[in-house]
């Protein structure tokens, strides 16, 4: 028994027996627990668009917030139109359409391999969501518009969203990462609500290029500025990249020119 | 004299044979998650299940496991609870699973549960064997809570998230949030252990601090 124990097949058949064992404990965990998960996980993306236009607050009720003060729209990256009623169609609900799941995923029917890739995300989805920030629960003129943000970091890819202000399309209402694996109190601090209140009030475009940089000294005299995170440079560079990416030609800048162009006629017409 | 053994086998690791302050095992986790006292809490009973799970399954297994593959084999075990662990966690507590972040996965790395699993699984009965993993879980736990109570106290005037000294009365302290105050708390409870129980204190051989004029 002694020496059968430590023999080459009884070595096989314990390590095939207990990898077999082991791997459906494991599987069985991750596929009975993902409807609840994935259910914290939409909550979590809901009160991180919420926190983005500066909506959270310790007591609110995020589902209920979200009901009534965020319209959720999805539009074309490309041409900048909404196609919220062709999704509407195709998934039977906008919350059903995961635009990042579906470029991750390869989806070549709903994404695009990326040949300027400054974010480094690979695949970028065709149609993208637009979370629109209501003035009050009765007025529905927008407040904010928010856009979901992603590019790689240091270790991992960095998804968050940006708030806009409506009435310019330019100043920085919020920014918040609901999701990375940076390092703890060096790129982590992405996290830090102190770091991300320096974005506030900040602005994205000068002369239509998008301006904002990280910089190690005197962020505050310039409202093209936040101070970079000590330690993180990397993703520092990541979150300047995504940016350019998000906001410029690739991203929502048909859309936010959309949006700008239709703010003007309304103007003009009053 | 069986209910003897057992009750040492649960409370030794406590006090006597305390897996951080006597064996200075798992500190990392002991830092990094005990700025606050929930998250201290869902940390322990994290280590407490995964120790006692591991240890349990390993003894069960003691007399099959080939010697050449025994370290995988207790790795493996303890890999696949700690997932079971953090898929739980993010079922249940989402916000503090987030929190924790990379600290539950890193169980896997704890000293304490892979020393368990070799020094004493290995060797002895299942029941023995959990009851000795639910013992180091509580001995890790007991230096953790203490840790979690005075750093969130002092850091943020706060008990498991409730205001406890109110700015007007107690100024936070910073540092407390920062990891060397774990390293300070954890020192000084070496100190009043090793004060209460003498058999802890080492033996100076390392030669520093003597200065013999030969």
């Amino acid at each position: 028994m002694a020496s059968n124990k430590n023999s080459i097949a009884n070595t096989l058949l314990i390590s095939v027996v207990l990898c077999l064992i082991c791997a459906s404990i494991v599987s069985a965990a991750a596929v009975g627990l993902r409807a609840m998960q994935d259910k914290n996980k939409l909550k979590d993306r809901q009160a991180n668009i919420l926190a983005a236009a500066g909506l959270m607050d310790d007591g609110t009720d995020i589902t209920e917030t979200f009901k009534s003060r965020i319209e959720d729209v999805v539009i074309d990256l490309n041409t900048g139109e909404n196609v919220t009623a062709q999704v509407i169609e195709e998934f039977s609900s906008v919350a059903n359409y995961d635009s990042i799941d579906l470029a991750e995923s390869n989806n070549d029917q709903y994404s695009e391999i990326l040949t300027d890739d400054p974010a480094t995300i690979k695949r970028r989805e065709n149609w993208a969501h637009v979370y629109i920030v209501k003035t009050s629960a009765t007025n529905a003129a927008p407040l904010m518009y928010v856009f979901p943000i992603r590019g790689k970091g240091l270790w991992s890819i960095l998804k968050g969203f940006i708030a806009l202000d409506a009435k310019d399309m330019d100043t920085i209402k919020g920014i918040t990462y609901y999701s990375h694996q940076e390092t703890p109190g060096l790129g982590g601090e992405v996290d830090n609500p102190e770091w991300k209140s320096h974005w506030v009030g900040k602005k994205l475009f000068k002369d239509n290029k998008i301006a904002i940089r990280l910089v190690k000294t005197d962020w505050k005299s310039s409202p093209y500025t936040v101070d970079a995170l000590s330690g993180a440079t990397i993703t520092c560079r990541g979150v300047e990249r995504m940016l350019d990416f998000w906001m410029g030609e690739q991203g929502f800048e048909k859309y936010i020119d959309n949006v700008k162009a239709s703010e003007a006629k309304s103007q003009a017409s009053k | 004299m069986a209910g003897n053994k057992t009750k040492d086998v649960l409370f030794n690791p406590i006090i006597h044979n305390n897996p951080i302050a006597l064996q200075v095992l798992g500190i990392c986790s002991a830092l990094a998650v005990t700025t606050r006292l929930d998250k201290s809490l869902t940390m322990c009973l994290a280590v407490i299940f995964v120790c006692a799970m591991a240890n349990a399954s390993v003894a069960l297994i003691r007399n099959k496991i080939p010697n050449s593959i025994r370290i995988i084999v207790q790795m493996t075990i303890i890999a696949s609870l700690v997932i079971v662990v953090d898929q739980v966690l993010q079922a249940v507590a989402y916000g503090l699973s987030k929190e924790l972040s990379v600290f539950v996965g890193l169980i896997i790395t704890n000293c304490i549960i892979m020393g368990r699993a070799e020094g004493f699984a290995m060797q002895n009965t299942v029941k023995d064997s959990f009851i000795d993993g639910i013992g180091n879980g509580l001995g890790y736990s007991m230096i953790l809570l203490v840790v979690g109570f005075f750093r969130e106290l002092f850091g943020s005037g706060k008990l498991f998230g409730f205001t406890v000294l109110p700015e007007s009365i107690y100024q936070p302290n910073g540092l407390m949030l920062l990891p060397p105050s774990a390293f300070f708390i954890i020192g000084f409870m070496i100190w009043a252990i090793r004060a209460y129980d003498r058999e802890q204190v080492e033996h100076d051989d390392s030669g520093i601090g003597h200065n013999h004029a030969h």
